[in-house]
C-alpha cells in the first residue's frame, strides 16, 4: 500500500494514542509487540521500567486492521497463523500490503494480482466485511488532531515540561501563554504563534494571569 | 540541517528555519503534541533531527545524559525567533561539531555542552 502523504513518513504516535486509536489496552498492545504480531517502529529501552514505543503511519494502518478484523469475531491466534503465513511467503508487511475480507470465523485476503485466498475458497462467495483501508487512513491522519473537549482544560503530567501546568492535550505551558499577554500580544497572535490553541486556553491563561 | 520543534516554540522559530533552507516540522504535526519528554527525544534521535525546545529541565536532563542533537531556547518564548535569527550561523556550527550535543542559545551567546562521558 502507498501511504502517499509526506507527513504520513512523519507521524509517530506514542502507544497510548495508538491504543486509543485502535480501542484496544496498552497492555495488549506491548502483547501484540512482545509477540510480534505487531510492533513499532521506534522503540528504545531507556531503563529498567521506561521503553519508549512509537507507532508510524504503517504500524499503526497493521494495528487497526487486526484490531477491525479481531472485532468481527476472529481469534487472535488465527489472526497469528494468517500473518505468519503471509510473511513466511512474499509479504514483508501483509497487514498494511493486501486486502481484507473477512466472512463467518474465516480471514480472506487478496493478493496483488486481485486473486483472493482464504481458509476456505470463497468462490461465489460475496465477502461481507472488507476491511476499509481508506477509512482506516483517514482515521490515522485525523488521530494526531487534539481533542476539541479538552480546550481551556490545564493538566500536570509527569515527564512532561517538569510537570508543569500545560493545556490538555499539548505540551505548551500555561505560563508560556502568560508571557505573551504579559507582552500585550492578542489572542489571535498567540493562537498564530501556538496553533493547537484556542481562544478558551487563552481565556483560561488570562483569567490565571489576573488570579496572580 | 533537520530540525524538530517541541510544543512550546513559537512558529516564527519555524519560519526562521525555513527561510533559512532547513527541514523542520513539529511535535503536533508528527502526533506528539501531548507526548512525554522521552517520546520526544527519542523521536527526534531516530528522525536525525535537532530537537528545539525552551523546557529548562527537559534541557538540563538531557545535558546530564545526552542523546542527538538538541537547541535549548533558553530565552522568552516571544524573542526566540530574533535570537535564533541572530545567532544561526553559530548555532549551525555548533550542532555539526559533535554527533551528540546540547547547545544553549540566549540573548547574550550560544553555550556548547558536550556529553559528560565522552
Amino acid at each position: 500500500m502507498a501511504l502517499g502523504h509526506e507527513e504520513d513518513t512523519l507521524l509517530a504516535l506514542p502507544i497510548e494514542r495508538a491504543a486509543k486509536l485502535a480501542g484496544v489496552s496498552v497492555r495488549r498492545l506491548r502483547y501484540w509487540d512482545e509477540t510480534d504480531l505487531v510492533s513499532p517502529s521506534i522503540k528504545r529501552r531507556l531503563g529498567k521500567r521506561s521503553t519508549v514505543r512509537l507507532y508510524s503511519f504503517g504500524d499503526l494502518v497493521d494495528l487497526l486492521v487486526v484490531a477491525l478484523i479481531l472485532q468481527e469475531g476472529i481469534s487472535l491466534n488465527h489472526v497469528r497463523k494468517v500473518v505468519a503465513y503471509l510473511r513466511r511467503g512474499h509479504y514483508e508487511t501483509p497487514l498494511r500490503e493486501l486486502r481484507f475480507a473477512v466472512y463467518g470465523d474465516e480471514i480472506f485476503f487478496q493478493h496483488h494480482d486481485g486473486s483472493w485466498e482464504g481458509g476456505r475458497q470463497p468462490h461465489q462467495l460475496v465477502l461481507h466485511h472488507v476491511v476499509p483501508l481508506q477509512e482506516i487512513i483517514a482515521r490515522i491522519r485525523g488521530s494526531s488532531e487534539r481533542n476539541p473537549e479538552a480546550a481551556g482544560r490545564v493538566v500536570r503530567r509527569r515527564k512532561v515540561m517538569g510537570r508543569q501546568p500545560v493545556f490538555e492535550g499539548t505540551r505548551i505551558p500555561v505560563a508560556t501563554v502568560m508571557g505573551y499577554l504579559e507582552r500585550g500580544y492578542t489572542t489571535e497572535r498567540i493562537i498564530e504563534a501556538f496553533p493547537l490553541l484556542t481562544p478558551a486556553d487563552i481565556d483560561e491563561a488570562r483569567k490565571q494571569l489576573g488570579a496572580a | 540541517m533537520r530540525f524538530f520543534l517541541d510544543n512550546n516554540v513559537d512558529t516564527a522559530v519555524r519560519a526562521v528555519l525555513l527561510r533559512a533552507g532547513h527541514i523542520s516540522w513539529t511535535a503536533a504535526s508528527a502526533g506528539l503534541a501531548d507526548a512525554n519528554d522521552d517520546s520526544i527525544a527519542v523521536y527526534a534521535d531516530e528522525k536525525d533531527a535537532v530537537l528545539v525546545s525552551h523546557d529548562r529541565a527537559f534541557a538540563r536532563r538531557h545535558v546530564r545524559n545526552t542523546t542527538g542533537k538538541h537547541l535549548w531556547l533558553h530565552c522568552e518564548e516571544p524573542d526566540a525567533a530574533d535570537i535564533v535569527t541572530k545567532h544561526l550561523p553559530e548555532i549551525l556550527v555548533r550542532l555539526g561539531s559533535m554527533p551528540n550535543v546540547v547547545v544553549e542559545v540566549s540573548a547574550e551567546r550560544v553555550r556548547l555542552h558536550p556529553p559528560r562521558w565522552e
